[in-house]
């Protein structure tokens, strides 16, 4: 079905502990769902119960067990270079904590640079605006900045790659409350403005029926 | 019944591009078995004032104004006293858990060290009691929990421990820093019932620093909210609740999920840098000449505290 | 360097070593007289030569700045040939993990186990004696702690947000190793690389000392050895074997004070510093 940008099919991931690997714990099994154009899907259930794992699968982080994950109808797993780099450029994944997300070592400036060049585009920091940052934090290191403006400038980074899913792994969680509610606004504007897919993980139920046109939820 | 009265405390810290007002000019008193839910953002100071009331500010902190404690001023005591008085009389838990237990040693000998260094209880001894309390709390396999080490226990667990440890001593003060922060909801409840049962069985009083409007609303008789280093506004939980006077503390409810997370607009302000006059005047809806100039005092309006001039 | 690094720095370690360093490459211009010009052999300390002469009249003081660039050079080139094979290795190692990695490991493992100084002095044995072979033998037997270490710091990068974001982003492995890895890694192999220039140096000394080394070049390890053979023992001409030995421990110690005083010199960040409230 070409309307899905990403779709899950039938997927398992399992984890093996112990010596010689023994214990095996299946955190999913069967999981099948897609998204559309425009449309959010939200991923909830308890701490531990593999959502960050199966958000992951999704971004091509990790592979699954059985199943595929299907990019314009191919599986990433097996598709040729070209489709390969297509889907690594028009499927992003955004993490929980953003200081994390952003190289310590690096100012804003050249993490930006380096995304410009990756993109293969002019650098005009007018994506800057679009996330609600002036360019006075362009000379800043990451732990200089608040839990919110460094969340904006890793969906900035995102967003000059020009997606078409992101997939959010609990983007508010660590987030003040009047940060959060700002940063879900932003999300729902960007998301009408270029018609984004959105994967949205969350164990925060408000969170999930204020962004999700549905939810499915792991045991 | 021993009350905790804070007076004009600053706390001030030197950075690279200059002194940051982290607490500026706060106070307020903290009643003997009362709960108090100190709310606010990430920034906002809170917890540097539990630090400062029990004297772990880093060695480069400036600090004014009184702590005072038993009649006893908290700045200006000796390291012996304070040796006292932390731990015994006043305790705190702080944000994670896995910080602050040693890895190394096992479970149960952390939650009997108090009892064994201020009241000089012998080891078994002071392990009975820790039992006990541990019984009391809910805790299942216990001796099996005692002879275990902090890293076979997720943070939920290892906060519940710290709880335990610090009620152990029956301290007339607890200090929770962000007691449930990380956890997910269900840990989050459990773990409020249990400072809350305690409390009561201790008659404590209990000094709840927070950014859960919720967890404040659910717990606390009186509500202070911070912003910007600076206390806005102090009242009772009831009343604060049913309409909340500071702008910020309006605003602050408004972004909540239950109200449709409406934003405040803005950014919270830069603490080398901050606004003139009332901090939170370049957010406010409210905002007049008036507070573009000068920084309001706390008003007392019916029989409640607001740092604001709307109700002068 | 970061500034913390150059504030941390051991002075007394950089003063000395910056000396021997100088002194190896102004040995021609500091030295009294040639190395290789000979006057009376087997003399005391004199005003005309400070150090006395060697069995064939060459003025030990003047030997011993010159042997100055052998030793250096032997100690600098070991290290930087064994740290360049390490960390190349633990990078690939950490990075990539799995089969490349246990592979890695257990070629390192191997390595490990084999018996340097024995390995050298069968090689020399058969191959005419020259720094060549203790440099190349050292550094491909030494490159395992570097590994070692490069790896563990790697593969704890390696954990933290910010790569898996460069990996969904689409950033070349290439590039997420030399930009992101890369400068954090090198805090940890700048100390390593000291002390193993210091280790090289020692190494060099003794298997020169056991006559493995060029007898045309001296280092000051053949100095000492010269020193023994020739009869500077037995006659109790300590300032022929004192000289370079001091020389040697010295220049050691130095170096081995740089490389403890960098190696905790990774950049704390602390929010207290950074203009927030916290």
């Amino acid at each position: 079905m070409l309307s899905l940008c990403l779709e899950i099919k039938n997927v398992e991931k399992s984890f093996f502990s112990g010596s010689f690997r023994k214990k095996k714990r299946t955190v999913f099994s069967d999981i099948s769902f897609g998204v559309k154009k425009g449309e959010t899907v939200g991923i909830t259930g308890k701490s531990g119960s593999g959502k960050t794992t199966l958000g992951k699968i999704a971004a091509g982080l990790i592979s699954p067990d059985t199943g595929m994950v299907l990019y314009k109808g191919a599986d990433i797993h097996i598709m040729k270079k070209e489709i390969r780099r297509q889907y690594r450029t028009r499927v992003q994944m955004l993490f929980q904590d953003p200081e994390g997300a952003l190289n310590p070592m690096k100012t804003i400036r050249r993490q930006f640079e380096e995304v410009y060049k990756l993109a293969g585009i002019e650098g005009n920091q007018s994506v800057l605006k679009s996330v609600g940052l002036s360019e006075e934090i362009l000379s800043r290191y990451p732990h200089e900045l608040s839990g919110g403006q460094n969340q904006r400038i890793a969906l900035a980074k995102i967003l000059l790659l020009e997606p078409e899913v992101i997939i959010l792994d609990e983007p508010t969680s660590a987030l003040d409350i009047s940060v959060q509610a700002q940063i879900l606004h932003l999300l729902r504007k960007l998301q009408e403005e270029r018609t984004l897919c959105y994967i949205f993980i969350s164990h925060d139920p408000a969170t999930i029926q204020f962004m999700c046109d549905y939810e499915i939820r792991l045991e | 019944m021993s009350c905790l009265h804070i007076r004009d405390l600053s706390v001030r810290f030197p950075t690279a591009e200059g002194f940051v007002a982290a607490v500026n000019n706060v106070s307020f008193d903290h009643i003997g078995g009362e709960t108090l839910a100190l709310i606010g953002e990430t920034g906002c100071g809170k917890s540097v004032i539990a630090s400062a009331i029990m004297g772990l500010l880093p060695m480069n902190a400036r600090i004014s104004g009184e702590i005072l404690f038993g009649g006893r001023n908290l700045l200006e005591a000796d390291r012996e006293l304070l040796d006292e008085i932390r731990g015994r009389d006043i305790a705190a838990v702080f944000q994670n858990p896995s910080l602050a237990l040693n890895p190394i040693q096992r479970i149960g000998k952390q939650i009997a060290e108090p009892l064994i260094v201020h009241s000089g209880m012998p080891k078994k001894e002071a392990l009975f009691a820790v039992r006990k309390v541990l019984l009391k709390l809910g805790f299942s396999d216990i001796n099996e929990h005692l002879r275990a080490y902090p890293f076979q226990f997720s943070g939920g667990m290892n906060q519940r421990v710290l709880i335990a440890a610090a009620m152990v001593m029956n301290p007339k003060v607890l200090i929770a820093d962000e007691p449930t922060k990380g956890l997910d909801m269900e840990l989050r409840d459990e773990v409020m019932k249990e400072i809350l049962f305690i409390k009561q069985q201790n008659h404590s009083s209990l000094f709840l620093i927070t950014h859960d409007f919720e967890m404040a609303r659910m717990t606390a008789d009186r509500i202070a909210v911070m912003y910007a280093g600076e206390i806005v506004e102090i009242a009772r939980s009831g009343d604060f609740f049913q309409h909340p006077l500071h702008p910020y503390a309006q605003a602050l409810e408004k972004s909540l999920p239950s109200n449709g997370f409406q934003p405040i607009p803005g950014n919270p302000p830069s603490g080398t840098e901050p606004p003139p006059g009332c901090k939170f005047h370049p957010r406010c809806p409210y905002a007049e000449e008036q507070c573009r100039r000068e920084n309001p005092p706390i008003l007392e309006y019916n029989s409640r505290k607001v740092k604001c001039f709307l109700y002068a | 360097m970061r500034p913390i690094a150059l504030k941390r720095i051991s002075k007394p370690g950089l003063i000395i070593f910056t000396g021997f360093i100088l002194v190896a490459v102004f040995s021609g211009l500091l030295s009294p007289y040639d190395p290789d010009a000979r006057y009376e052999p087997y003399e005391s300390p004199s005003e005309k030569h400070f150090l006395g002469t060697n069995d064939i009249g060459n003025d030990i003081f003047s030997e011993l700045l010159h042997s100055s660039r052998v030793s250096l050079t032997v100690g600098l080139l070991t290290a930087l040939i064994a740290s360049g094979i390490g960390l190349f290795i633990g990078l690939v190692s950490g990075y990539f993990r799995g089969a490349i990695d246990e592979i890695l490991m257990t070629v390192t493992d191997v390595v490990l186990m084999i018996p340097r100084i024995p390995l050298v002095i069968i090689l020399a044995v058969f191959l005419r004696p020259s720094y060549w072979i203790i440099i190349i033998v050292l550094s491909l037997v030494w490159w395992t702690t570097t590994a070692r270490v490069v790896r563990a710091k790697t593969l704890q990068i390696r954990e933290m947000g910010f790569i898996d974001s460069a990996v969904t982003m689409g950033f070349s492995h290439r590039h997420i190793i030399f930009t992101d890895i890369l400068p954090n890694v090198i805090f940890v192999l700048i100390p390593k690389f000291m002390l193993t220039v210091a280790s090289a140096m020692i190494s060099e000394a003794s298997l020169s000392f056991l006559g493995l080394g060029d007898p045309t070049k001296k280092s000051w390890g053949m100095m000492i050895r010269y020193a023994f053979e020739r009869g500077g023992f037995i006659q109790d001409m300590w300032w022929w074997y004192m000289a370079p030995g001091a020389a040697i421990t010295l220049c050691v110690v130095s170096i081995v004070l740089i490389g403890f005083s960098l190696e905790n010199t990774e950049p704390r960040i602390s929010a207290f510093s950074a203009g927030r409230y916290e």
